[in-house]
């Protein structure tokens, strides 16, 4: 079916579903907005800031998510099959997004839509299925219950193979802080972060379906498949057999455990000889692996796995990421890599982020080493390290909210909260969200991308290991070398690059396109952007967008209460070193590159976007009239 | 043979990194990440690149390129 709206790029409209009311409209923005606010993360964000603030319960009905497909899903720009989930997170209580692959962004676009809007909540479980431009409300009786494989199965089965579902588990139905959004069935693609799954929850919306034949307009299509069909024969064999497609992320974990990236044991020591037993040379040896390729993808990172015998014999089923064999591994001093996948594959039928899992997890055995938590608490279960059989009973216990599981399921900052005492010393987040697995103490740009990213602590919005200047990720206005070892310009290249990355989630687009489109995905996709649309952009323009999207955020967040002192990182990264390898002695210097940041950004002292700043971008709307922002910084 | 991200190259006995580096950059298994920022783990040791002309690569050694960005 042809798609006759005027709109390219865009599919035009939006679903907006009130779970309260039972009802469904089509919401249309107009061409300045789409532009101004280009793709899924800046759209959804707009919208969170338009319609929630910080009264916004969470939880409550008044709480709106937001799934976006990317802007170039359902196109043949490639590595471009990303979605966006943006909600106010229930972990942080503040600004709350995560990110996809698999193929439900590209059938969201296909059924019609930009995106859907979710207000208010039902009184009983439903799902929403939208089929080429229709949209209903339907009973989630026969899927309510049932884990996320096992709910994509029944609503295939009911819709069809071509039918992709967005799902949550029990982590999202009982309300962990944590839960993520599932899709894509058994290959268990993941909106891990920041709970969006259990917004999902607490509106008491089991699913979105998604399928459908729209195509999506592109105003010079023979220039995009031209380039396209070009970049793939350039590429050509090195796409075929390549370690990307053989390992997937997991493939990073040699070289985080050489560099002292790694987290082992809630980050308090810096080398753990047991962890060299987690590598991709184990892996291939303990279960059979096969390559997943998300929509418009040519890389294929996705690894399928299965484990064929033993204790943690399972089906094929999407593998461990990098983060998940190190969250729920080396964190935990866990070498068992099918206990690691077993782990995974609980995750992900439950719908559990991986790494507030991990690191919550990792938490709760250090207090228990201290005392602060005992058997008495854990029903005889002792919580020690090294041991999967712990790690898979805390993981049933979290989704299910029982026992122990009742305070784990807050993840690590709330569940440190609640115990007090000096247990926040090792609760290692910022605002509220669970460190990923790169150590600042390493790689000093972790430190302030995870202060500064606007849903907490994150590699993804920002480049993480910069010890170099990366060629990976272009950045437009920045061109400064970077000293090894040295904070000078680190703040300034992060600031940067949060906005290229910003920009690529909003595109939809892969953060490896710098991997296969060479060192400009940002002129790349200018270009591509052009050729769907029409438009005529620069590079700086698109650029431009993702300082937008960055400043929106941030200004959400200040709205939500968070001030200058957020802008911190946890004592346990602050103040202990690693001990060992080269960077055994590191600790993070964040002020120099706060202040490097803040200028970088046209911020004032107080980490609060000046008035300039604010007209420059469009955003005087959003400014916060009744907080003075703080002084301006000079770089001398 | 000497084996670099498990994949063996033509080189059966030593070699010096850099020269090893420089031979099978163009191969398509190592393509996509030699074109990018890497670095190299030499039996799970970091290697700075200042030190690629000093190592002679061995038989028994392990080689793994690792591409800067990754890692998710």
């Amino acid at each position: 079916m042809s798609n006759e709206k005027k709109y390219y790029g865009y599919q035009g409209k939006w679903l907006e579903v009130d779970l309260t009311k039972g009802s469904l409209k089509d919401r249309v923005f107009e061409e300045a907005t789409l532009k101004k606010y280009l793709g899924s993360s800046a759209m959804g964000t707009k919208i969170l800031c338009d319609e929630t603030g910080p009264e916004t319960d969470p939880l409550g009905p008044d709480n709106v998510i937001i799934f976006a497909a990317g802007f170039l899903n359902n196109t043949k720009a490639l590595l471009g099959g990303r979605y966006q989930v943006i909600s106010k997170s229930p972990l942080t209580n503040a600004f709350g997004e995560g990110n996809s692959g698999g193929t439900f962004g590209p059938a969201l676009k296909r059924s019609g839509y930009d995106g859907v809007i979710v207000k208010g909540a039902s009184e009983k479980p439903v799902y929403i299925a939208i089929n080429n431009g229709v949209g209903t409300i339907e009973s989630a009786d026969g899927v309510w219950g049932r884990d996320s494989f096992e709910t994509s199965d029944i609503l295939q089965e009911k819709y069809g193979k071509k039918a992709v579902v967005a799902c949550i588990g029990a982590g999202g139905e009982n309300l962990v802080k944590y839960a993520a959004v599932m899709n894509d069935g058994h290959e268990a693609r993941c909106v891990g972060r920041a709970g969006m799954g259990t917004v999902m929850g607490s509106k008491k919306l089991k699913a979105i379906v998604a399928l459908g034949e729209h195509e999506t307009q592109v105003m010079y299509p023979d220039k995009l498949n031209e380039d396209v069909k070009k970049i793939a024969k350039e590429l050509g064999p090195s796409l075929k057999d390549n370690p990307f497609r053989k390992y997937g992320t997991p493939f990073a974990y040699t070289g985080a455990l050489a560099t002292g990236d790694l987290p082992i044991k809630n980050w308090s020591v810096g080398m753990d000889e047991n962890m060299k037993k987690l590598t991709i040379d184990t892996l291939e040896k303990k279960m059979d692996l096969s390559a997943y390729f998300c929509k418009q993808c040519i890389l294929g990172c996705g690894v399928t796995v299965q484990v064929t015998e033993g204790k943690y014999k399972s089906g094929k089923t999407g593998g461990p990421e990098y983060e998940t064999m190190a969250m729920l591994g080396s964190n935990l001093l866990i070498d068992d890599i099918q206990a690691v996948q077993w782990g995974n594959e609980l995750c992900n039928r439950y719908g559990i982020d991986t790494i507030s899992a991990g690191s919550t997890i990792g938490w709760a055995i250090e207090a228990f080493e201290q005392g602060y938590i005992t058997k008495e608490d854990t029903d005889g279960l002792e919580l020690k390290w090294g041991d999967p059989d712990v790690m898979i009973e805390l993981i049933h216990r979290i989704a299910k909210k029982e026992n122990i599981g009742k305070l784990l399921a807050e993840g690590s900052a709330k569940a440190a909260e609640i115990i007090g005492g000096n247990s926040d010393a090792f609760a290692v987040h910022v605002r509220g969200l669970d460190f990923p697995a790169h150590d600042p103490r390493s790689h000093l740009a972790s430190a302030i991308a995870y202060v500064t990213n606007p849903r907490g602590a994150c590699h993804q919005a920002s480049a993480h290991n910069l010890d170099k200047n990366p060629t990976g990720i272009e950045t437009i206005r920045w061109d400064k070398a970077l000293v090894p070892g040295s904070s000078e310009h680190v703040g300034s290249w992060v600031a940067e690059l949060q906005n290229a990355m910003n920009m690529i989630d909003s595109l939809g687009a892969c953060k490896f396109s710098g991997t296969v489109l060479g060192a400009s995905p940002i002129t790349k996709y200018t270009e591509w952007i052009n050729a769907i649309t029409g438009w005529e952009l620069q590079p700086a323009d698109v650029a431009e967008v993702g300082e937008r999207i960055h400043n929106l955020k941030w200004l959400y967040n200040f709205r939500c209460g968070a001030t200058r002192k957020d802008f911190k990182l946890p004592p346990r990264i602050s103040t202990r070193k690693r001990g060992a390898l080269d960077n055994a002695e590191h600790l993070p210097s964040i002020d120099i590159m706060l202040s490097d940041y803040f200028y970088q950004r046209g911020w004032s002292e107080f980490g609060m976007p000046l008035p300039e700043t604010i007209e420059r971008l469009g955003l005087e709307e959003y400014a916060l009239a009744d907080v003075h922002p703080g002084p301006k910084l000079e770089i001398g | 043979m000497i084996r670099v991200n498990n994949k063996e190259t033509y080189y059966d006995k030593e070699v010096r990194l850099d020269v090893l580096l420089e031979a099978i950059k163009d191969e398509p298994y190592h393509m996509l990440i030699m074109k990018n920022d890497y670095f190299v783990v030499l039996n799970g040791k970091f290697v700075d690149e200042a030190n690629y002309q000093k190592i002679v690569i061995t038989n028994d050694d392990d080689v793994k390129l690792i591409p800067s960005i990754i890692g998710g």
